[in-house]
């Protein structure tokens, strides 16, 4: 008897479909998941190796300041304040780049009192080019509290009445040398009065002319490069150069890009309270007289005990303030180089140059930022690519930003704001183009490629030269963004530049000359 | 059987995915891990750039008093044993050098000292010999190095031409440690007291007489009591900070000794660089600045375990005594060279070159300092002050109350630094 062949009931096959189909999907969603986990570990591992990648990027510049010196780094580096376009650079030229112009500083040994040699101790020293080694003080028999006093020398001269002491008196280690050691605190105020500073005239001041040189090369960041922490000075700024064609002029380039706006810009009195502290609408010296330091002083010091600007105690005040010229809204920068925006001064209607306001902040901001404006970075802009927090060290620091209700913090606020967006050099490392094309050729990126950007803000706070460094990753197929913050400590300005002094003239002469060169 | 062949093949596939998955996975971290200790290093190394920029200001100043049996706290020069900075304000001498000799006995009175870590076997210490202390400031910036330096191999920290090793590490307790705790509120009050007594008396601002200094005593009325109960009753507390240590020497000492958890991740060294160093002449490759004093160093900033050794042995390359004093061999610490100078190779190195200025900043006020007392008088009360001592809390000042003409609060009695340079390679001379 035949038996029919045994075959499957359905119910069999449709068990057995069904657990294959159950072992199907099980295996896809598994092989599915193995892929998402494989290409998540892809990412994170491509992330974290950007994030360590960056974290080198910005300890370099940080040292080698790459992305402000080098035009060979990559494309979009922060060089300046603002961008400077010459033809198709996009701002990627030399001419950008004004705290690393090449100066070349004369070797120690030319008796030259206006020489150029801050490497030179004697052309800051003490005495000797100072013009009065002796601290100046307040005749308060000449003078009210509201018109000011004449300022003299407290020791020496015989015709001045604060002449009862002679610097010998004084116990030995106070003279005033041995107390701000090799950089005088009023180091600035040497310029006598009467002419513009020769290169012969010593009687001129040396050191004043070594400032203004520094000064009219490199705007106040040289300034502030060459002198210490806590020298004092006080900065007249023409707000003409606060535009885009002005930043090449060299005539007029003098604080765009290294003066903080934060400092205080004095009371304009005509000008209403929302506009007298923009920086374009500051009525200002010359820049013609600035050039021709025909107005002297142009770094002044030493305000008075009760907050009364120092006065010249051979000739009186180059400027009229602040009582002739009083509430036309000259502007004066005070700045402590300590904390370049410690203390500033404005003036009052009611009693002249009084106020002061605290700043314990931030300054010498230096470049530009660029922000990719979408995950494929395709475009850019001047916007933050970091979270605010980050973005905005000064709300750790200025406790009173929240104070809005008053308008100098309020405006404090904003200044800083500004700050953040025009000064901080950040550079986009990927895409990048090797060749230091200024226009990024981006038709070989993937589109799945991971961005990265590095920003370095720097800053000068309480004498301390800081670099508040950023790294910003972007992977546009999630759109995750991924960031890193922190602070380093590494090469300061004028280290930088006796870097690519040797740098460029010496170990790599195909480079454009920048920084300090030594003749 | 087939049946059951399939799932096994199946399931050893999803295994085997997963196995892959996972050992994929620990390679991936493991190799994150590995290139994050690149930058946990560069990292640490850094730090020690911090750590070396502070010593140098702080030794600046002090930390060189001799401590040799019987020095005299006179004869060297050393009352206070506060030094005048690396490059000495008074005459430009190679500093850190002591205040003046203030002993009339001395023959050397109003001189100023030779540094207590000049040693007497090296040439005569170069300053200028003046006895007459108005004829300061001299200029000492410059000298023969080669007739006025002790020759080469013998030079020590901190003579020009030598180096300094920092290992760093946590000690146990340092010397002079205090208590982070907070202090408590020492005055015992007694419940039996009017509360309002105890707690207004010292405060007691409706009683002038309370607060009057009576003539005898050098306290008031009103704190007397409760300051006897600190001096007098159960005082600990009240002096703020404590002591971790029970007794002077304990204190004064501390132990040294590092904790175990923060040995092998840092060390600086320092070099103190000779004129020849920084004299312009493109030798060494950096020495393209000229520059006056003795302020100029080299910082070597290492992360790793090697605690700042650079020569194994007296044979290696580049080895100076005036660099390594003691060698790693002669240390005894590694056990074998392998050891060493795997560690060495594994190390995060970056060179800087640093200037320091005794420029203090601190907002001493040139003019007030001179002439708050009177109209042009001379007083000396308001050194180093600040305004941020008049100043409210607001930030907002009245002139009138305002004593200095900035708010610079930062006083750093150690100098401060002129500039830093990063080394992008090895000066050789570390």
């Amino acid at each position: 008897m035949r038996h029919a062949a045994r075959g499957f009931t359905l119910i069999e096959l449709l068990i057995a479909i069904g657990l294959s189909s159950m072992i199907m999907m099980i295996a896809v969603s598994a092989f599915r998941q193995a892929s998402q986990t494989i290409s998540l570990m892809n990412r994170m591992s491509t992330e974290s190796t950007l994030l360590r990648t960056g974290y080198f990027l910005n300890a370099e510049d940080v040292d080698f300041w790459n992305s402000t010196a080098n035009p060979q780094y990559p494309f979009l580096k922060g060089h300046m304040s603002d961008a400077v376009v010459n033809g198709a650079d996009l701002g990627n030229n030399l001419d950008n780049k004004r705290i690393f112009k090449p100066v070349a500083f004369k070797k120690v040994g030319e008796l030259n009192p206006n020489w150029v040699q801050p490497n030179d101790k004697r052309s800051w020293y003490r005495n000797y080019f100072m013009q009065s080694p002796r601290p100046y003080g307040y005749d308060r028999s000449d003078g009210t509290t509201i018109a000011g006093y004449r300022a003299k020398p407290v020791f020496g001269n015989s015709d001045s009445p604060c002449d009862s002491f002679d610097w010998n008196t004084l116990p030995i280690g106070w003279e005033p040398w041995h107390i701000w050691g090799d950089y005088t605190l009023t180091s600035n105020l040497g310029m006598k009065e009467g002419g513009t500073p020769t290169a012969t005239d010593a009687t001129q001041g040396a050191r004043p002319t070594l400032m203004w040189e520094l000064f009219q090369r490199l705007g106040h960041a040289g300034v502030y490069t060459y002198m210490p922490p806590g020298t004092i000075n006080l900065i007249l700024r023409p707000a003409t150069n606060n535009t885009v064609a002005n930043i090449a002029m060299s005539g007029s380039h003098f604080d765009k890009g290294e003066i903080p706006w934060s400092l205080t810009v004095p009371k304009a009195i005509t000008l209403a309270p929302t506009v007298r502290f923009d920086p374009d609408t500051m009525s200002v010296p010359t820049v013609g007289d600035v050039v021709g330091n025909v107005l002297k002083h142009y770094f002044h010091g030493m305000p008075g005990s009760r907050g009364r600007l120092f006065k010249d105690p051979w000739a009186g005040p180059v400027f009229s303030f602040p009582d002739a010229d009083y509430g036309t809204g000259n502007p004066h920068w005070f700045a402590d180089l300590e904390q370049i925006n410690g203390e500033s001064f404005w003036q009052d209607m009611d009693s002249g140059w009084v106020q002061k306001q605290s700043r314990a902040s931030v300054g010498l901001f230096i470049g530009t930022r660029f922000t990719p404006l979408d995950f494929a970075n395709t475009n850019f802009t001047a916007g933050p690519t970091i979270d605010r927090p980050t973005r905005d060290p000064w709300l750790a620091i200025d406790k009173d930003v929240e104070r809005q209700a008053n308008f100098e913090q309020s405006n404090r606020t904003s200044v800083f704001a500004r700050q953040m967006r025009d000064y901080t050099s950040s550079t986009v490392h990927i895409p990048r183009n090797i060749t230091d094309d200024p226009a990024p050729d981006l038709g070989s990126k993937g589109a799945s490629t991971p961005s990265l950007a590095t920003s370095v803000l720097r800053f000068r706070q309480k004498g301390s030269d800081k670099a508040i460094c950023t790294i910003h990753v972007q992977d546009p197929t999630t759109g995750r963004v991924v960031e890193l913050g922190g602070t380093m400590l590494g090469a300061t300005l004028r280290g930088a530049r006796q870097h690519w002094g040797w740098k460029s003239t010496i170990d790599q002469p195909s480079l454009k000359p920048m920084g300090d060169v030594y003749e | 059987m087939n049946r059951r062949g399939s799932i096994l093949i199946i399931v050893t596939g999803l295994s085997t995915i997963l196995l892959v998955l996972s050992v994929t996975f620990l390679a991936l971290m493991r190799g994150d891990s590995e290139e994050s200790i690149l930058m946990v290093r560069d990292s640490q190394a850094r730090i020690m750039l911090a750590s070396a920029l502070e010593y140098l200001q702080e030794t600046s100043r002090l930390g060189w008093r001799s401590t040799a049996a019987g020095a005299s706290p006179l004869g060297d020069g050393s009352r206070g044993y506060e030094c005048y900075g690396w490059t000495d304000v008074r005459d430009g001498s190679i500093g850190p050098r002591g205040p003046r000799i203030d002993n009339p006995a001395d023959v050397n009175n109003g001189r100023l000292p030779v540094p207590t870590w000049w040693s007497a076997s090296w040439p005569a210490y170069p300053h200028d010999d003046v006895i007459d202390p108005q004829k300061d400031p001299q200029n000492a910036y410059t000298y023969s190095p080669s007739a006025q330096l002790p020759g080469a191999g013998s030079r020590r920290w901190p003579c020009p031409g030598s180096a300094m090793r920092g290992d760093m590490y946590v000690m146990r307790t340092a010397p002079y440690a205090v208590r982070a705790t907070k202090v408590y509120n020492p005055v015992t009050a007694d419940p039996a007291d009017d509360p309002s007594v105890v707690i207004d008396a010292a405060y007691n601002t409706g009683n002038r007489d309370a607060h009057r200094q009576q003539s005898n005593a050098l306290m008031t009325t009103a704190w007397k009591p409760y300051l006897d109960q600190c001096r007098l009753v159960d005082g600990v507390g009240m002096l703020d900070p404590q002591p971790v240590n029970d007794t002077w020497t304990e204190f004064r000492l501390g132990d040294r000794r590092p904790r175990g958890d923060s040995t092998n991740l840092g060390w600086f060294r320092v070099y103190r660089e000779l004129p020849s160093d920084h004299d312009a002449n493109a030798d060494p490759w950096f020495d393209h600045v000229a520059l006056q004093g003795h302020g100029v160093f080299i910082i070597a900033c290492g992360a790793g375990a090697s605690m700042g050794y650079r020569f194994w042995s007296t044979t290696d390359p580049g080895f100076s005594r005036d660099l390594e004093p003691v060698t790693a061999q002669e240390s005894g610490v590694f056990p074998d060279e392998d050891m060493f100078r795997q560690i060495r190779g594994n190390e995060r190195i970056l060179w800087y070159r640093a200037e320091w200025t005794a420029m203090q900043g601190g907002g001493a006020n040139a003019v007030e300092h001179y002439s708050e007392a009177g109209d042009h008088g001379l007083d000396f009360s308001g050194l180093f002050a600040t305004n941020g001592a008049v100043r409210g809390s607001s930030g907002w000042v009245d002139d009138s109350r305002e004593k200095l003409p900035v708010s610079n609060t930062v006083a750093s009695f150690f100098g401060a630094i002129k500039w830093i340079q990063r080394l992008e390679k090895d000066p050789q001379t570390w």
